[in-house]
Protein backbone atom coordinates (compact mmCIF):
# COMPACT_ATOMS: atom_id res chain seq x y z
CA UNK A 1 0.00 0.00 0.00
CA UNK A 2 0.74 3.75 -0.36
CA UNK A 3 2.01 3.64 3.46
CA UNK A 4 4.78 1.34 2.79
CA UNK A 5 6.26 4.37 0.93
CA UNK A 6 5.64 6.74 3.65
CA UNK A 7 9.47 7.38 4.90
CA UNK A 8 9.64 7.83 8.46
CA UNK A 9 11.90 10.45 10.36
CA UNK A 10 14.60 9.49 11.29
CA UNK A 11 16.66 12.67 11.66
CA UNK A 12 15.96 16.54 10.75
CA UNK A 13 17.88 15.99 7.78
CA UNK A 14 15.69 13.36 6.25
CA UNK A 15 12.16 13.96 7.30
CA UNK A 16 9.05 12.08 6.50
CA UNK A 17 7.52 13.00 2.86
CA UNK A 18 4.33 12.29 1.53
CA UNK A 19 3.75 10.09 -1.57
CA UNK A 20 3.32 12.28 -4.62
CA UNK A 21 -0.23 11.15 -4.81
CA UNK A 22 -0.85 12.56 -1.43
CA UNK A 23 0.31 15.84 -2.42
CA UNK A 24 -2.75 18.25 -2.99
CA UNK A 25 -4.62 18.50 -6.42
CA UNK A 26 -2.98 15.66 -7.54
CA UNK A 27 -5.73 13.52 -8.03
CA UNK A 28 -8.95 13.92 -9.81
CA UNK A 29 -12.14 11.91 -9.95
CA UNK A 30 -12.68 11.77 -13.20
CA UNK A 31 -16.25 11.61 -12.94
CA UNK A 32 -19.12 12.36 -15.67
CA UNK A 33 -21.05 15.60 -15.10
CA UNK A 34 -23.88 16.05 -13.47
CA UNK A 35 -26.55 17.36 -16.16
CA UNK A 36 -30.45 16.64 -16.79
CA UNK A 37 -29.65 14.07 -19.80
CA UNK A 38 -28.19 12.03 -17.14
CA UNK A 39 -30.58 11.97 -14.51
CA UNK A 40 -32.35 9.09 -15.91
CA UNK A 41 -33.18 4.91 -14.61
CA UNK A 42 -30.39 3.73 -16.38
CA UNK A 43 -27.82 6.10 -14.18
CA UNK A 44 -28.79 4.97 -11.24
CA UNK A 45 -26.26 4.36 -8.70
CA UNK A 46 -23.65 6.16 -10.50
CA UNK A 47 -21.61 9.28 -9.03
CA UNK A 48 -21.68 12.68 -10.98
CA UNK A 49 -19.62 15.85 -10.44
CA UNK A 50 -20.53 19.16 -10.40
CA UNK A 51 -19.01 21.89 -12.43
CA UNK A 52 -17.02 24.62 -11.11
CA UNK A 53 -18.20 27.13 -13.04
CA UNK A 54 -17.55 30.63 -10.97
CA UNK A 55 -21.99 31.33 -11.28
CA UNK A 56 -22.47 27.87 -10.00
CA UNK A 57 -25.13 28.22 -7.17
CA UNK A 58 -23.27 26.06 -4.93
CA UNK A 59 -20.32 28.74 -4.99
CA UNK A 60 -22.79 31.23 -4.89
CA UNK A 61 -25.26 30.73 -2.94
CA UNK A 62 -23.09 28.20 -0.47
CA UNK A 63 -23.72 24.89 1.23
CA UNK A 64 -24.99 23.28 3.94
CA UNK A 65 -22.53 23.13 6.75
CA UNK A 66 -22.28 19.23 6.44
CA UNK A 67 -21.90 19.11 2.72
CA UNK A 68 -19.37 21.76 2.65
CA UNK A 69 -17.27 19.57 4.66
CA UNK A 70 -17.64 16.57 2.54
CA UNK A 71 -16.89 18.77 -0.30
CA UNK A 72 -13.80 20.01 1.21
CA UNK A 73 -12.13 16.63 1.50
CA UNK A 74 -13.17 15.29 -2.41
CA UNK A 75 -11.25 15.92 -5.15
CA UNK A 76 -14.23 17.05 -7.11
CA UNK A 77 -17.81 18.06 -5.63
CA UNK A 78 -19.83 14.63 -6.48
CA UNK A 79 -22.75 13.10 -6.23
CA UNK A 80 -24.83 9.83 -6.44
CA UNK A 81 -27.61 9.67 -8.57
CA UNK A 82 -30.36 7.89 -7.22
CA UNK A 83 -34.07 6.84 -7.28
CA UNK A 84 -35.02 9.89 -5.84
CA UNK A 85 -33.46 12.43 -7.68
CA UNK A 86 -35.21 10.83 -10.75
CA UNK A 87 -38.87 11.27 -9.09
CA UNK A 88 -37.39 14.73 -8.21
CA UNK A 89 -36.50 15.64 -11.95
CA UNK A 90 -40.47 14.16 -13.12
CA UNK A 91 -41.44 16.56 -10.43
CA UNK A 92 -39.58 19.71 -11.44
CA UNK A 93 -40.10 18.88 -15.09
CA UNK A 94 -44.09 18.79 -14.06
CA UNK A 95 -43.50 21.83 -11.84
CA UNK A 96 -42.39 23.72 -14.78
CA UNK A 97 -45.20 24.90 -16.56
CA UNK A 98 -47.40 25.43 -14.16
CA UNK A 99 -47.72 27.26 -10.82
CA UNK A 100 -45.63 27.13 -7.47
CA UNK A 101 -49.13 26.74 -5.80
CA UNK A 102 -48.89 22.84 -6.70
CA UNK A 103 -45.50 22.20 -6.31
CA UNK A 104 -44.74 22.95 -2.76
CA UNK A 105 -42.67 20.08 -1.36
CA UNK A 106 -40.52 19.19 1.35
CA UNK A 107 -38.67 16.63 1.87
CA UNK A 108 -38.83 14.57 4.42
CA UNK A 109 -36.73 11.86 6.18
CA UNK A 110 -34.19 10.12 8.94
CA UNK A 111 -31.26 12.30 9.97
CA UNK A 112 -28.27 11.97 7.08
CA UNK A 113 -30.72 10.07 4.62
CA UNK A 114 -30.07 12.40 1.71
CA UNK A 115 -32.14 15.58 2.16
CA UNK A 116 -29.97 18.09 1.32
CA UNK A 117 -28.10 16.57 -1.54
CA UNK A 118 -31.02 16.07 -3.34
CA UNK A 119 -32.33 19.63 -2.54
CA UNK A 120 -28.65 20.37 -4.00
CA UNK A 121 -29.09 18.25 -6.62
CA UNK A 122 -32.61 19.72 -7.52
CA UNK A 123 -31.21 23.40 -7.57
CA UNK A 124 -27.67 22.15 -10.36
CA UNK A 125 -30.61 20.66 -12.33
CA UNK A 126 -32.64 23.69 -12.24
CA UNK A 127 -30.01 26.01 -13.42
CA UNK A 128 -29.05 23.75 -15.98
CA UNK A 129 -32.42 23.54 -17.23
CA UNK A 130 -32.42 27.27 -17.40
CA UNK A 131 -34.58 27.76 -14.52
CA UNK A 132 -34.20 31.16 -11.80
CA UNK A 133 -32.78 29.61 -8.75
CA UNK A 134 -33.11 31.12 -5.44
CA UNK A 135 -31.16 28.74 -2.91
CA UNK A 136 -31.03 29.55 0.60
CA UNK A 137 -28.65 26.40 2.14
CA UNK A 138 -28.86 27.16 6.08
CA UNK A 139 -32.08 29.13 6.78
CA UNK A 140 -31.16 29.52 10.42
CA UNK A 141 -28.79 32.09 9.24
CA UNK A 142 -32.09 34.19 9.11
CA UNK A 143 -33.14 33.91 12.40
CA UNK A 144 -30.24 33.50 14.60
CA UNK A 145 -29.57 37.57 15.08
CA UNK A 146 -26.12 37.27 13.11
CA UNK A 147 -27.71 40.43 10.73
CA UNK A 148 -28.88 43.40 11.32
CA UNK A 149 -32.84 43.47 11.05
CA UNK A 150 -35.50 47.55 11.71
CA UNK A 151 -38.38 47.63 12.61
CA UNK A 152 -40.81 48.87 9.35
CA UNK A 153 -44.31 50.52 10.26
CA UNK A 154 -44.96 49.88 6.83
CA UNK A 155 -45.03 45.97 6.47
CA UNK A 156 -45.15 45.88 10.38
CA UNK A 157 -42.64 43.47 10.55
CA UNK A 158 -38.95 43.54 11.01
CA UNK A 159 -37.08 44.34 7.96
CA UNK A 160 -33.65 42.31 7.53
CA UNK A 161 -31.18 44.78 5.32
CA UNK A 162 -27.93 42.97 5.69
CA UNK A 163 -29.57 39.82 4.86
CA UNK A 164 -31.94 40.84 1.86
CA UNK A 165 -28.51 42.59 0.25
CA UNK A 166 -26.31 39.14 0.23
CA UNK A 167 -29.95 37.56 -1.21
CA UNK A 168 -30.15 40.07 -4.08
CA UNK A 169 -26.38 40.32 -4.66
CA UNK A 170 -26.39 36.41 -5.26
CA UNK A 171 -29.59 36.15 -7.19
CA UNK A 172 -27.93 38.89 -9.27
CA UNK A 173 -24.74 36.69 -9.89
CA UNK A 174 -26.61 33.39 -10.72
CA UNK A 175 -29.06 34.19 -12.58
CA UNK A 176 -27.87 37.88 -14.29
CA UNK A 177 -28.41 36.12 -17.88
CA UNK A 178 -32.41 36.10 -17.35
CA UNK A 179 -32.41 39.22 -15.11
CA UNK A 180 -31.43 41.01 -17.81
CA UNK A 181 -33.86 39.54 -20.37
CA UNK A 182 -36.61 40.70 -17.73
CA UNK A 183 -37.88 44.05 -17.30
CA UNK A 184 -40.10 45.92 -14.53
CA UNK A 185 -43.94 45.81 -15.20
CA UNK A 186 -44.46 49.08 -12.97
CA UNK A 187 -42.15 51.88 -12.14
CA UNK A 188 -40.49 51.42 -8.44
CA UNK A 189 -39.19 53.92 -5.94
CA UNK A 190 -36.55 53.08 -4.29
CA UNK A 191 -35.75 54.59 -0.67
CA UNK A 192 -39.10 57.20 -0.57
CA UNK A 193 -39.22 55.48 2.97
CA UNK A 194 -35.60 56.71 4.20
CA UNK A 195 -34.20 59.55 2.88
CA UNK A 196 -36.53 61.95 0.75
CA UNK A 197 -33.41 63.68 -1.12
CA UNK A 198 -31.93 59.92 -2.24
CA UNK A 199 -35.11 58.83 -4.00
CA UNK A 200 -33.96 56.87 -7.47
CA UNK A 201 -36.70 55.79 -9.64
CA UNK A 202 -37.01 53.12 -11.61
CA UNK A 203 -39.01 53.35 -15.01
CA UNK A 204 -41.15 50.52 -16.35
CA UNK A 205 -39.28 48.65 -19.00
CA UNK A 206 -36.62 48.73 -16.94
CA UNK A 207 -34.00 45.87 -17.00
CA UNK A 208 -34.31 43.58 -13.41
CA UNK A 209 -30.53 43.26 -13.68
CA UNK A 210 -29.68 46.98 -13.75
CA UNK A 211 -32.01 47.09 -10.57
CA UNK A 212 -30.54 44.56 -9.10
CA UNK A 213 -26.87 46.09 -9.40
CA UNK A 214 -27.81 49.58 -8.07
CA UNK A 215 -29.20 47.81 -5.24
CA UNK A 216 -25.62 45.89 -5.07
CA UNK A 217 -23.84 48.87 -5.34
CA UNK A 218 -25.07 50.99 -2.54
CA UNK A 219 -23.25 49.74 0.50
CA UNK A 220 -25.36 51.25 3.74
CA UNK A 221 -27.94 48.17 2.66
CA UNK A 222 -30.70 51.00 2.33
CA UNK A 223 -32.38 49.66 -0.59
CA UNK A 224 -32.00 45.76 -0.10
CA UNK A 225 -35.47 45.42 1.22
CA UNK A 226 -37.55 47.37 -1.29
CA UNK A 227 -35.20 45.95 -4.27
CA UNK A 228 -35.60 42.29 -3.29
CA UNK A 229 -39.38 42.69 -2.39
CA UNK A 230 -39.81 44.30 -6.41
CA UNK A 231 -37.63 41.59 -7.67
CA UNK A 232 -40.01 38.53 -5.96
CA UNK A 233 -43.18 40.36 -7.26
CA UNK A 234 -41.76 40.12 -10.71
CA UNK A 235 -40.54 37.46 -11.05
CA UNK A 236 -44.05 35.83 -9.80
CA UNK A 237 -45.58 37.71 -12.34
CA UNK A 238 -43.52 36.20 -15.35
CA UNK A 239 -43.78 33.34 -17.49
CA UNK A 240 -40.38 33.29 -19.42
CA UNK A 241 -38.65 31.34 -16.93
CA UNK A 242 -39.43 29.34 -14.40
CA UNK A 243 -38.23 29.71 -10.72
CA UNK A 244 -37.60 27.64 -8.20
CA UNK A 245 -37.29 28.31 -4.75
CA UNK A 246 -35.12 26.24 -2.83
CA UNK A 247 -34.67 26.36 1.15
CA UNK A 248 -32.76 24.31 3.38
CA UNK A 249 -33.54 24.33 7.56
CA UNK A 250 -36.80 24.57 6.76
CA UNK A 251 -37.98 23.47 10.45
CA UNK A 252 -36.11 26.82 11.63
CA UNK A 253 -38.44 28.81 10.01
CA UNK A 254 -40.92 27.39 12.43
CA UNK A 255 -39.31 28.53 15.82
CA UNK A 256 -39.00 31.55 17.94
CA UNK A 257 -35.88 33.87 16.54
CA UNK A 258 -32.88 34.86 18.51
CA UNK A 259 -33.93 38.27 17.84
CA UNK A 260 -35.71 40.16 20.54
CA UNK A 261 -37.88 43.16 20.06
CA UNK A 262 -37.66 46.33 22.87
CA UNK A 263 -39.72 44.69 25.10
CA UNK A 264 -36.93 41.47 25.10
CA UNK A 265 -39.46 39.38 23.65
CA UNK A 266 -38.23 36.82 21.39
CA UNK A 267 -39.09 37.89 17.30
CA UNK A 268 -41.78 35.10 16.11
CA UNK A 269 -40.10 34.14 12.63
CA UNK A 270 -43.26 35.19 10.73
CA UNK A 271 -42.63 38.92 11.81
CA UNK A 272 -39.18 39.12 10.54
CA UNK A 273 -38.94 40.04 6.66
CA UNK A 274 -37.00 37.34 5.15
CA UNK A 275 -38.56 33.99 6.98
CA UNK A 276 -41.52 35.62 6.19
CA UNK A 277 -41.35 35.78 2.99
CA UNK A 278 -40.33 32.16 2.48
CA UNK A 279 -43.35 31.12 4.81
CA UNK A 280 -45.71 33.06 2.19
CA UNK A 281 -44.42 30.89 -0.86
CA UNK A 282 -44.61 27.37 1.40
CA UNK A 283 -47.75 28.23 2.28
CA UNK A 284 -49.46 29.22 -1.09
CA UNK A 285 -49.94 32.94 0.03
CA UNK A 286 -47.49 34.09 -2.63
CA UNK A 287 -47.30 31.87 -6.23
CA UNK A 288 -44.84 32.16 -9.07
CA UNK A 289 -46.47 31.47 -12.21
CA UNK A 290 -44.60 29.39 -13.33
CA UNK A 291 -41.89 27.27 -10.85
CA UNK A 292 -41.82 25.15 -7.97
CA UNK A 293 -41.06 25.51 -3.91
CA UNK A 294 -39.00 22.93 -2.36
CA UNK A 295 -37.37 22.77 1.13
CA UNK A 296 -35.37 20.49 3.04
CA UNK A 297 -35.41 19.67 6.74
CA UNK A 298 -32.80 19.18 9.10
CA UNK A 299 -33.31 16.39 11.37
CA UNK A 300 -29.75 16.14 13.11
CA UNK A 301 -29.81 20.12 14.34
CA UNK A 302 -31.09 19.72 18.02
CA UNK A 303 -31.51 23.68 18.61
CA UNK A 304 -33.80 23.89 15.98
CA UNK A 305 -35.56 20.40 16.00
CA UNK A 306 -38.69 19.82 13.83
CA UNK A 307 -41.82 21.38 15.09
CA UNK A 308 -44.86 19.58 16.27
CA UNK A 309 -46.55 21.79 13.44
CA UNK A 310 -44.61 20.64 11.03
CA UNK A 311 -45.06 16.88 12.24
CA UNK A 312 -48.59 17.19 12.12
CA UNK A 313 -49.65 18.17 8.84
CA UNK A 314 -46.87 16.68 7.24
CA UNK A 315 -47.41 13.18 9.03
CA UNK A 316 -44.09 12.64 9.91
CA UNK A 317 -45.20 10.65 13.24
CA UNK A 318 -43.54 11.31 16.28
CA UNK A 319 -40.52 9.44 18.01
CA UNK A 320 -41.95 9.70 21.27
CA UNK A 321 -46.03 10.03 21.90
CA UNK A 322 -47.51 13.48 22.00
CA UNK A 323 -49.77 14.67 24.13
CA UNK A 324 -52.82 16.09 22.43
CA UNK A 325 -52.99 18.76 24.95
CA UNK A 326 -49.63 20.53 24.14
CA UNK A 327 -50.61 23.38 22.38
CA UNK A 328 -49.69 24.26 18.54
CA UNK A 329 -49.51 27.66 17.22
CA UNK A 330 -52.51 28.64 15.27
CA UNK A 331 -49.93 31.20 13.00
CA UNK A 332 -47.77 28.09 12.36
CA UNK A 333 -50.26 25.41 11.79
CA UNK A 334 -51.78 28.11 9.07
CA UNK A 335 -48.56 28.63 7.41
CA UNK A 336 -47.78 24.85 7.22
CA UNK A 337 -51.24 24.02 6.00
CA UNK A 338 -51.57 26.51 3.34
CA UNK A 339 -53.23 29.69 3.68
CA UNK A 340 -55.53 29.68 1.07
CA UNK A 341 -57.94 27.24 1.54
CA UNK A 342 -57.64 26.03 -2.11
CA UNK A 343 -53.53 25.93 -2.11
CA UNK A 344 -53.96 22.78 0.51
CA UNK A 345 -50.95 21.94 2.10
CA UNK A 346 -47.08 20.91 1.36
CA UNK A 347 -46.34 18.27 -0.09
CA UNK A 348 -44.41 15.11 1.71
CA UNK A 349 -41.75 13.66 -0.21
CA UNK A 350 -39.61 11.16 1.49
CA UNK A 351 -36.41 10.79 1.01
CA UNK A 352 -35.68 6.43 1.22
CA UNK A 353 -33.72 6.06 4.72
CA UNK A 354 -31.19 3.72 3.00
CA UNK A 355 -28.55 3.67 -0.12
CA UNK A 356 -29.99 0.78 -1.93
CA UNK A 357 -26.57 -1.87 -2.76
CA UNK A 358 -25.46 0.11 -6.09
CA UNK A 359 -25.81 3.73 -4.96
CA UNK A 360 -23.55 2.91 -1.71
CA UNK A 361 -21.29 0.71 -4.28
CA UNK A 362 -21.00 4.02 -6.46
CA UNK A 363 -20.58 6.27 -3.49
CA UNK A 364 -17.46 3.84 -2.23
CA UNK A 365 -15.97 3.89 -5.60
CA UNK A 366 -15.73 7.54 -5.37
CA UNK A 367 -13.46 7.67 -1.98
CA UNK A 368 -12.11 4.60 -2.89
CA UNK A 369 -10.35 6.39 -6.20
CA UNK A 370 -9.99 9.66 -4.06
CA UNK A 371 -7.62 7.14 -1.47
CA UNK A 372 -9.18 7.53 1.46
CA UNK A 373 -9.40 4.01 2.20
CA UNK A 374 -6.76 2.47 4.05
CA UNK A 375 -6.85 -1.36 2.96
CA UNK A 376 -6.67 -3.42 -0.28
CA UNK A 377 -9.90 -5.86 0.93
CA UNK A 378 -12.44 -3.39 -0.67
CA UNK A 379 -15.34 -5.39 -1.29
CA UNK A 380 -15.13 -7.02 2.53
CA UNK A 381 -14.93 -3.22 3.94
CA UNK A 382 -17.90 -2.49 1.75
CA UNK A 383 -19.90 -4.86 3.01
CA UNK A 384 -19.00 -4.26 6.81
CA UNK A 385 -19.08 -0.43 6.66
CA UNK A 386 -23.02 -0.70 4.52
CA UNK A 387 -24.31 -3.09 6.98
CA UNK A 388 -22.97 -1.36 10.13
CA UNK A 389 -24.43 2.12 8.98
CA UNK A 390 -27.73 0.56 7.89
CA UNK A 391 -27.42 2.36 4.63
CA UNK A 392 -27.79 5.38 6.27
CA UNK A 393 -25.85 7.66 3.58
CA UNK A 394 -24.12 9.95 6.32
CA UNK A 395 -22.88 7.44 8.20
CA UNK A 396 -21.87 5.25 5.29
CA UNK A 397 -19.76 7.81 4.61
CA UNK A 398 -18.31 9.66 8.26
CA UNK A 399 -18.87 7.03 10.38
CA UNK A 400 -18.10 4.35 7.52
CA UNK A 401 -15.47 5.15 5.06
CA UNK A 402 -13.56 7.68 6.75
CA UNK A 403 -13.56 6.70 9.97
CA UNK A 404 -12.18 3.17 9.94
CA UNK A 405 -8.76 2.86 9.66
CA UNK A 406 -7.46 -1.18 9.00
CA UNK A 407 -4.58 -1.46 7.76
CA UNK A 408 -3.69 -4.60 5.28
CA UNK B 1 -13.52 53.26 18.90
CA UNK B 2 -16.65 54.87 20.36
CA UNK B 3 -16.09 56.82 23.31
CA UNK B 4 -19.79 56.82 25.29
CA UNK B 5 -20.49 58.06 28.65
CA UNK B 6 -16.21 58.74 28.84
CA UNK B 7 -15.93 54.83 28.54
CA UNK B 8 -14.02 53.57 25.30
CA UNK B 9 -16.11 50.55 23.80
CA UNK B 10 -13.11 48.63 21.10
CA UNK B 11 -14.32 48.82 17.35
CA UNK B 12 -13.53 44.89 17.05
CA UNK B 13 -15.72 43.66 19.86
CA UNK B 14 -19.40 42.81 20.08
CA UNK B 15 -21.46 45.66 20.77
CA UNK B 16 -23.11 43.24 23.62
CA UNK B 17 -20.04 42.46 25.40
CA UNK B 18 -18.73 45.73 24.90
CA UNK B 19 -21.39 47.21 26.90
CA UNK B 20 -20.54 45.18 30.09
CA UNK B 21 -17.51 47.91 30.25
CA UNK B 22 -19.73 50.48 32.18
CA UNK B 23 -20.17 49.62 35.94
CA UNK B 24 -23.30 48.05 37.14
CA UNK B 25 -24.23 46.83 33.19
CA UNK B 26 -23.62 42.59 33.10
CA UNK B 27 -24.20 40.35 30.36
CA UNK B 28 -28.16 40.08 30.87
CA UNK B 29 -28.11 44.00 30.82
CA UNK B 30 -26.51 44.05 28.27
CA UNK B 31 -29.02 41.75 26.16
CA UNK B 32 -31.90 43.77 26.89
CA UNK B 33 -29.64 46.87 25.94
CA UNK B 34 -29.29 45.58 22.56
CA UNK B 35 -32.56 44.53 21.97
CA UNK B 36 -33.91 47.99 23.25
CA UNK B 37 -31.93 49.59 20.38
CA UNK B 38 -32.39 46.77 17.63
CA UNK B 39 -29.24 45.39 17.89
CA UNK B 40 -28.21 41.88 16.81
CA UNK B 41 -26.08 39.58 18.70
CA UNK B 42 -22.93 39.43 16.41
CA UNK B 43 -22.93 43.28 15.89
CA UNK B 44 -19.41 44.37 16.38
CA UNK B 45 -18.90 48.31 17.94
CA UNK B 46 -17.43 49.66 14.70
CA UNK B 47 -21.23 48.53 12.97
CA UNK B 48 -23.25 50.25 15.32
CA UNK B 49 -25.21 53.35 13.14
CA UNK B 50 -24.93 57.06 14.91
CA UNK B 51 -28.03 56.88 15.64
CA UNK B 52 -28.17 53.67 17.61
CA UNK B 53 -24.96 55.26 19.55
CA UNK B 54 -26.42 58.38 20.16
CA UNK B 55 -29.55 56.77 21.70
CA UNK B 56 -27.38 54.39 23.52
CA UNK B 57 -25.55 57.66 25.10
CA UNK B 58 -28.83 59.27 25.82
CA UNK B 59 -30.64 55.83 27.41
CA UNK B 60 -27.45 55.06 29.90
CA UNK B 61 -27.00 58.80 30.85
CA UNK B 62 -30.77 58.78 32.37
CA UNK B 63 -32.72 55.15 32.45
CA UNK B 64 -35.44 56.14 34.81
CA UNK B 65 -36.05 59.59 32.15
CA UNK B 66 -35.72 57.33 29.32
CA UNK B 67 -39.31 57.29 27.19
CA UNK B 68 -41.41 54.43 27.09
CA UNK B 69 -41.50 52.05 24.34
CA UNK B 70 -43.88 52.60 21.81
CA UNK B 71 -45.47 48.78 21.36
CA UNK B 72 -45.50 48.83 17.61
CA UNK B 73 -47.90 46.33 15.83
CA UNK B 74 -47.40 43.22 14.01
CA UNK B 75 -48.52 41.95 10.86
CA UNK B 76 -50.60 38.81 10.92
CA UNK B 77 -50.47 35.87 8.71
CA UNK B 78 -53.04 37.12 6.05
CA UNK B 79 -51.71 41.15 6.30
CA UNK B 80 -51.64 43.16 2.99
CA UNK B 81 -49.08 46.09 3.64
CA UNK B 82 -50.16 49.69 2.13
CA UNK B 83 -49.62 50.92 -1.30
CA UNK B 84 -46.36 52.30 -1.63
CA UNK B 85 -48.19 55.39 -2.65
CA UNK B 86 -49.38 55.89 0.84
CA UNK B 87 -46.49 58.36 2.44
CA UNK B 88 -44.97 56.66 5.58
CA UNK B 89 -45.89 60.42 7.52
CA UNK B 90 -49.68 59.52 6.96
CA UNK B 91 -48.74 55.62 8.86
CA UNK B 92 -46.82 57.00 11.70
CA UNK B 93 -49.74 60.27 12.58
CA UNK B 94 -51.87 57.28 12.40
CA UNK B 95 -49.94 55.20 14.75
CA UNK B 96 -49.25 58.28 17.10
CA UNK B 97 -53.46 58.82 17.02
CA UNK B 98 -53.69 55.24 17.73
CA UNK B 99 -51.46 55.44 20.43
CA UNK B 100 -52.88 58.36 22.49
CA UNK B 101 -55.99 56.92 22.49
CA UNK B 102 -54.39 53.77 24.07
CA UNK B 103 -53.34 55.96 26.96
CA UNK B 104 -56.58 58.16 27.02
CA UNK B 105 -58.11 54.32 27.46
CA UNK B 106 -55.25 53.60 30.18
CA UNK B 107 -56.49 57.33 32.08
CA UNK B 108 -59.76 56.30 31.98
CA UNK B 109 -59.16 53.14 33.78
CA UNK B 110 -57.40 54.40 36.13
CA UNK B 111 -59.79 57.16 37.01
CA UNK B 112 -62.54 54.51 37.56
CA UNK B 113 -59.59 52.39 39.94
CA UNK B 114 -58.74 49.54 37.64
CA UNK B 115 -55.70 50.67 36.86
CA UNK B 116 -54.23 48.46 33.64
CA UNK B 117 -51.51 46.23 34.63
CA UNK B 118 -48.27 48.42 33.33
CA UNK B 119 -45.06 46.07 32.12
CA UNK B 120 -42.54 46.48 34.56
CA UNK B 121 -39.27 47.57 32.84
CA UNK B 122 -36.33 46.36 34.00
CA UNK B 123 -33.85 48.90 32.32
CA UNK B 124 -36.32 51.86 33.88
CA UNK B 125 -34.62 50.91 37.15
CA UNK B 126 -31.00 50.43 35.51
CA UNK B 127 -28.10 52.37 37.92
CA UNK B 128 -25.02 52.47 36.38
CA UNK B 129 -21.27 54.24 37.31
CA UNK B 130 -21.38 56.59 39.78
CA UNK B 131 -25.13 56.56 40.61
CA UNK B 132 -24.50 53.02 41.51
CA UNK B 133 -21.40 53.79 43.42
CA UNK B 134 -23.38 56.56 45.48
CA UNK B 135 -26.07 54.02 46.08
CA UNK B 136 -23.65 51.32 46.97
CA UNK B 137 -21.98 54.06 49.55
CA UNK B 138 -25.16 55.09 50.93
CA UNK B 139 -26.75 51.48 51.90
CA UNK B 140 -23.27 50.86 53.67
CA UNK B 141 -23.51 54.63 55.60
CA UNK B 142 -27.12 53.80 56.32
CA UNK B 143 -26.33 50.29 57.79
CA UNK B 144 -23.75 52.04 60.05
CA UNK B 145 -25.82 54.90 61.23
CA UNK B 146 -28.41 52.34 62.23
CA UNK B 147 -25.65 50.13 64.42
CA UNK B 148 -26.24 47.44 62.75
CA UNK B 149 -24.00 44.40 62.81
CA UNK B 150 -23.47 44.62 58.53
CA UNK B 151 -22.33 48.10 59.01
CA UNK B 152 -19.97 47.06 62.44
CA UNK B 153 -18.09 44.63 59.92
CA UNK B 154 -17.61 47.23 57.35
CA UNK B 155 -15.93 49.61 59.51
CA UNK B 156 -13.94 46.67 60.76
CA UNK B 157 -12.46 45.87 57.52
CA UNK B 158 -14.00 42.14 57.51
CA UNK B 159 -16.10 39.97 55.85
CA UNK B 160 -20.43 40.84 56.44
CA UNK B 161 -21.83 37.54 55.40
CA UNK B 162 -20.64 34.77 57.90
CA UNK B 163 -17.90 33.63 56.25
CA UNK B 164 -14.66 32.13 58.14
CA UNK B 165 -11.89 34.77 59.68
CA UNK B 166 -9.14 32.01 61.00
CA UNK B 167 -8.01 31.65 57.82
CA UNK B 168 -8.92 33.85 54.34
CA UNK B 169 -10.96 36.86 54.53
CA UNK B 170 -8.04 39.11 52.68
CA UNK B 171 -10.50 40.67 50.27
CA UNK B 172 -12.88 41.64 52.95
CA UNK B 173 -9.89 43.18 54.69
CA UNK B 174 -9.04 45.05 51.58
CA UNK B 175 -11.83 46.07 50.35
CA UNK B 176 -14.36 46.38 52.86
CA UNK B 177 -14.87 50.31 54.39
CA UNK B 178 -17.07 52.57 55.27
CA UNK B 179 -16.48 54.49 52.39
CA UNK B 180 -16.14 51.95 49.97
CA UNK B 181 -15.74 53.51 46.46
Amino acid sequence: MSEDKLKLPKTDKSPAVLPEQFEPMSTSLNLPLFEPKAITRKNVGTAAGFDLTPTNPAKVFGLPKKMFLEFRILSTPCSVIRDVTVETKHKLEKAKDSSSKDSRIVLTGRAGCGKSFLLHQAVQYAKSEGWIVLYIPRAKTLINSTTTYTYDLRTQTYLQPQASYRIVEKLLTVNSDALSTLTLSAPFTVGADQDKSKVQVFKEGTKLSEVAQACVKDKSFQSACGTLEVLMRELEGQTKFPVLMAIDDFQSLFHDTAYRDPFFRPIKSHHLSLPRLILEYASGKRNFAKGAFLSALTASDTQYTIPLELQDTLELGNRHPVSPYVQRSETLLQYASGLDANAGGLQNLKVPEKFSVEEAQALFEVWKDDLALTNSRHDESFMAKYVESDGNPRDFVWKGVLASYAPS
Amino acid sequence: MVHVLGKKLPDNHLARFALTQFYGVGPKTAHRLCARFQIHDKCKVKDLTPFQITSLASFLSSPATAPPIPRYPLAPPKFVSPAPTVPLSELQAKFRESQEALVKEKAALAEKGTPAKEWNDPLKSLKIESELRNQIRENIAHQRMIGSYVGRRHAMHLPVRGQNTQTNAKTAKKLNRLDRF
